[in-house]
């Protein structure tokens, strides 16, 4: 096994064992990126001098007898809307790199930092987060390392293509509507979008703070585990955190589905996809010998309460840059931007009104079962480039249909893990398992089991190697 | 009101120019979202709350 084919859980355990040091993983972790990242073009700012010295640190804590910490030399990147001490946080923009540099990191940086994870560096992302497809005017698009001529989704692009690619075993993304969960679907790789206000989002650039959340990609349900409990915890600086206990996952990984009341998405969930992307949740369900079937009502109204929240919110944020600088920002968010600045604000109040009416019904539903699995995307990754989805005799955009079936989810805040599946498609996709509030435990666990019943897995995208051999095979005349 | 002069209208009111060639784009978008919305505006009694799921937690001195 190479390191890049290695996942944080077990990198963590051979540095921390001392058979490989933080810096031989750091060294092999540059050399794959330096490999591999002008194909998938996923890194926008790489940080290999901070991240030598971060990896000096954890071998020397080994060899003076303290404890690294739980991810001890895991190399790992963050969406570029997350601080990084000294560099501009860009959000995907031109118009932020004129910002001065941050002045130190993102707070789940720190916390990852602090249980020995060690920072690479920053990773491309659809501009102010506004995107579906993980396209970038400014930064190129990120490419699907399954298949280059495909969109990795987004918009945490460059996170769901530098873990696929075996570049870094875990990234941090953001989720608005289903940021994290697209690229983990059509990348195929593990997502955890949390609870809303379960993980702080001090030290990012925010989108629309109502549906902001943070979380980790990786290529296992333990990676996502045990980097969640590294960064759990209540801060202030983010008002909408809660002060809530926090709730190990690793711990009860091992338990897997056991004892947990799982039942499928009917209704909208179970229809307007692809047939693969049904077949996922079909083949998923069938190995957990799930029958039950449980409708989340009105889940279209959420989803376009969603919308609107977001566009308002959005057009709002960028208003000043909108009024000044509307020339520099990314063609495929400026005209939504513009419009989503002039809503009036009976509609985005009937939104939020409707979201708490909608909550309600999802808490209802969670006293009856407590995972609930759905599609992830309606589709595998569609070309770089596409505008269009068709489903069936239906033609509709596709960047905003990209997230018909994430939206809903984050709208209620409810936790989700996206398991990948490979094998149902040419390309992956993901099927998204969902518990109820403060319930990530649940939802790792049955994404757990998903891993150990040889249903979900991500691995990193074998067919790169030839796209590598032939970029080789070229330069080298 | 037509979506042409509201967009006119709204974006006066809040200082917004739309450079005219943006104008058809943003307008493409806004008709987007009126669709969107209107299946939000047309909710039935039984899925509302009268009150917003966001709420200001005014805090405590410290």
């Amino acid at each position: 096994m190479t390191v890049g084919d290695m996942t944080a859980s077990e990198m963590a355990a051979a540095v921390r064992s001392g058979g490989i040091s933080a810096v031989e993983i750091l060294n092999a972790s540059c050399e794959r990126i330096g490999r591999v990242d002008g194909i998938v073009n996923a890194f926008t700012d790489l940080t290999p001098e901070r991240a030598a010295r971060e990896a000096e640190g954890v071998d020397a804590a080994i060899a003076a007898g303290r404890d690294p910490g739980p991810l001890a030399g895991v190399p790992f990147a963050v969406k570029n809307l997350f601080d990084i001490e000294g560099l501009p946080t860009r959000a995907g923009s031109k118009i932020n790199r004129d910002r001065p540099p941050a002045e130190g990191d993102a707070l789940l940086i720190r916390r990852l930092r602090a249980a020995g994870a060690v920072l690479l560096g920053g990773l491309n992302m659809g501009e102010y987060a506004y995107d579906f497809t993980g396209e970038n005017a400014h930064d190129g698009p990120s490419r699907n390392p399954h298949d280059t001529a495909h969109m990795t989704g987004g918009s945490s692009g460059g996170s769901g293509a530098a873990v696929a690619a075996g570049m870094v075993p875990l990234a941090l993304g953001s989720d608005t509507n289903g940021s994290i969960r697209v690229p983990s679907a059509l990348c195929g790789v593990f997502g955890l979008k949390p609870t809303y206000g379960r993980l702080p989002r001090t030290g990012t650039f925010p989108f629309c703070d109502s549906l902001d959340h943070v979380g980790p990609m990786a290529r296992s349900a333990s990676d996502l585990a045990l980097s969640f409990d590294a960064m759990q915890g209540y801060e202030a600086s983010d008002p909408v955190c809660a002060k809530k206990p926090t709730r190990q996952t690793v711990s009860s990984l091992s338990e897997g589905a056991n004892g947990i009341r799982i039942a499928v998405a009917g209704d909208y969930f179970a229809s307007g996809g692809a047939s693969e992307a049904h077949e996922a949740v079909v083949r998923a369900a069938r190995a957990l010998s799930v029958r039950r079937e449980v409708v989340l009502p009105e889940a279209a109204r959420a989803r376009g309460a969603a919308f609107v929240m977001t566009a308002s919110e959005g057009g709002s944020l960028h208003l000043d840059r909108l009024r000044t600088r509307a020339a520099d920002f990314d063609p495929d968010t400026r005209y939504r931007f513009l419009a989503g600045a002039v809503l009036p604000a009976h509609w985005y109040v009937a939104a939020q009104r409707f979201r708490r009416w909608f909550h309600e019904q999802c808490l209802k539903l969670f006293r009856e079962v407590d995972v609930i699995l759905a599609p992830a995307t309606p589709c595998p990754a569609p070309e770089r480039g596409e505008k269009w989805l068709t489903v069936g005799d239906r033609t509709l955009p596709l960047r905003p249909n990209l997230g018909v079936f994430t939206q809903p989810l984050s709208f209620a805040g409810l936790p989700v893990v996206v398991a990948p599946l490979h094998g149902v498609a040419r390309l992956p996709l993901g099927v998204q398992v969902v518990a109820a509030p403060w319930r990530e435990d649940m939802a790792l666990r049955v994404a757990a089991e998903l891993e150990s019943l040889g249903i979900a897995s991500a691995p990193v995208a074998a067919s790169l190697e030839s796209v590598i051999g032939v970029e080789e095979t070229s330069r080298n005349g | 009101m037509s979506l042409d002069r509201y967009l006119n209208d709204a974006a006066a009111m809040i200082g917004l120019e739309i450079p005219s060639e943006y104008r058809d784009e943003v307008l493409v978008n806004l008709e987007r979202i009126q669709a969107i919305a209107a299946l939000l505006l047309d909710c039935p009694p039984a899925a509302q709350c009268d009150e917003a799921a966001s709420v200001f937690c005014p805090g405590d001195v410290e």
